[in-house]
């Protein structure tokens, strides 16, 4: 089967500074990867460049067969790429379920929009998965920090029909209540329609309910590949985190 | 309030307009007539810097380029008026859709520079061509209706602004309002959901310049002498002032904003330049203490207001 996603020889630098060395990368569809490695090593780096708000150097990003390192974000997002942020970008003035509407609006300027109703009801029921229907008419920039992590999830939930979500930690500075949502949330979409996910993530509980397979990058590269337990065991890994 | 009571209060709002010239002496009209033309600009220039976010400083520049493609084609080659005009606009659209092709790659202070470059650029070439243009010595256009006197060109002026008012509501209210404050709120966010941000972006560029062209190439065809003093900064910042004091990235603000401010430069028109200081500090205070504007200092006023009503 065609992988949802590969990265062949992916590099980026920023000066002098070699942020992605080659990466090659694969995740299959349906499988949801985490993505680990010590600060620095390259995760957001890598997640920038594969939603297209990087542009790589050289190497190759193909989504469900497609070359995508040279197409805009917009045009990986119209191939079925979703994302959420570190700190959470909202957009502060719209309210909650505008935030959520904006990728089925952008769809009608493609011209694969979906009915309204239709829409609107997606809107309200991934409101509804992440606990934030109560505050549906909030203004974004009104929300809590979790809550607004939960907004930019069901935000990207709604890129249709979403085969890639890629999420950069979601975990982070987030309240256990709404860590156990946001699982929940991926799991679900994981289960129902088949979303293939990839997380940068730093928190090994999570990332050991959430996924089956974990990838490890130290200095821009791939330096291994397997279960959490099989690359907690890994030599170039124990190195990568505690040193020589 | 209901639908009705608005339509009420509205259809009392233009008669009370259409009566103006009946009240008022023709210095009045004038004065409202260039209210209303800072009006349209104001909106133009609110729809892309409120609404998408994009700090343009070559917004009066769009209503030189209208004016004076007008004047210079009916006085060249004799087309008729409003032909003049119309060639202005889509001059305006096509350098808009040239210079958002340039510029609006930029972010914030770059997009500023480089738009007030291309601005001084224009009045430059416009002031430096004395054999095409007259430069400083002002190019006579002829009156579009016949007459100096202010009266129909305020019920032009009013028609206008009206038509441009609705047009910017129903952009705003659309799903190209929601693209563009997508993008003012947060550009990678908006385009990893898939909005083509520069699209829009340059949209809303060549919208608002067009708009900035019909204001121009009208008045051009009132005031009956163009020069190139309008184009100067110091319009662009007036035209930031009214937006700002009246209340940014609101309907009504550019609307209140500009009749506000023109309203006031005339009264304080034997203050000569110290006005823009005057209004420099306006700004100052606006910004500090009621960031929303006029309309924010309103809609916060109505807010309270059933707190002090005696009874229900």
């Amino acid at each position: 089967m065609t992988p949802v996603l590969e990265t062949r020889g992916l590099s980026k630098r920023f000066g002098g500074v070699v942020a992605v060395d080659g990466l090659s990368l694969t995740v299959g569809q349906g499988e949801i990867r985490g993505l680990i490695g010590p600060n620095g090593s390259g995760k957001t780096t890598t997640v920038n460049l594969l939603s297209g708000l990087y542009r790589a150097d050289a190497g190759e990003i193909v989504v469900r067969g497609e070359r995508t390192e040279r197409l805009r974000p917009h045009e990986i997002a119209a191939r079925g790429v979703g994302r959420t942020f570190q700190v959470p970008k909202l957009f502060g003035n719209m309210t909650v379920l505008e935030n959520v509407l904006v990728p089925a609006l952008a769809a009608i300027d493609r011209g694969t929009e979906r009915p309204l109703p239709e829409v609107l009801e997606r809107a309200g029921h991934l409101l509804e998965f992440v606990t934030l229907q109560p505050l549906r008419d909030a203004l974004a920039k009104e929300l809590s920090g979790g809550q607004a992590m939960l907004a930019q999830i069901a935000r990207a939930f709604m890129v249709r029909p979403l085969h890639l979500l890629l999420m950069d930690e979601p975990f982070a500075g987030v309240h256990p209540t709404i860590r156990a949502v946001i699982i929940e949330s991926v799991l679900r979409m994981n289960r129902e329609e088949g979303v293939t996910a990839l997380v940068v993530s730093h928190e090994m509980p999570e990332l050991r309910r959430l996924c089956s397979r974990v990838s490890v990058m130290h200095e821009g590269t791939l330096i291994a590949e397997g279960t959490l337990d099989e690359v907690a065991n890994d030599a170039r890994v124990l190195e990568a985190y505690l040193g020589r | 309030m209901t639908f009705p009571r608005r339509l009420g209060w509205a259809v009392l709002g233009g008669l009370a307009l259409v009566w103006l010239p009946w009240a008022f002496s023709e210095y009045h009209i004038h004065i409202f007539t260039i209210s209303l033309y800072y009006v349209i600009l104001a909106i133009g220039w609110n729809l892309l810097a409120g609404y998408a976010g994009q700090f343009s400083l070559a917004h009066h520049t769009f209503a030189g380029l209208g004016a004076y493609t007008s004047a210079l084609l009916v006085h060249h080659t004799g087309v008729p008026i409003l032909a003049g005009i119309g060639a202005g606009v889509v001059l305006a659209a096509v350098v808009g859709y040239g210079l958002g092709t340039l510029c609006l790659r930029m972010r914030a202070i770059y997009l500023a520079l480089a738009t007030w470059a291309f601005a001084e650029s224009v009045r430059l070439l416009i002031q430096v061509e004395y054999g095409f243009t007259r430069g400083d010595l002002g190019f006579r256009t002829p009156m579009l209706f016949g007459t100096p006197l202010p009266t129909p060109y305020f019920y032009l002026f009013l028609g206008l602004a009206l038509a441009v008012g609705l047009a910017a509501r129903q952009i705003v209210g659309s799903r190209i309002g929601t693209y563009l404050r997508a993008i003012r709120d947060d550009e990678e966010a908006a385009a990893v959901m898939g909005v083509d941000t520069f699209k829009w972006k340059r949209v809303a560029f060549v919208i608002s310049a067009v708009f900035a062209a019909i204001a121009g190439g009208f008045q051009g065809h009132y005031i009956g002498l163009l020069s190139p003093t309008p184009m100067k900064f110091n319009e662009m910042a007036m035209v930031i002032i009214m937006v700002v004091v009246g209340g940014l990235r609101t309907f009504p603000g550019p609307i209140i904003g500009a009749v506000f401010i023109e309203l006031l430069s005339e009264l304080l028109r034997a203050w000569g330049e110290i006005r823009m200081v005057l209004f420099a500090l306006l700004v100052l205070v606006v910004v500090r203490a009621y960031p929303g504007g006029l309309v924010g200092l309103a809609r916060t006023a109505t807010a309270r207001l059933p707190q002090w009503a005696p009874c229900k």
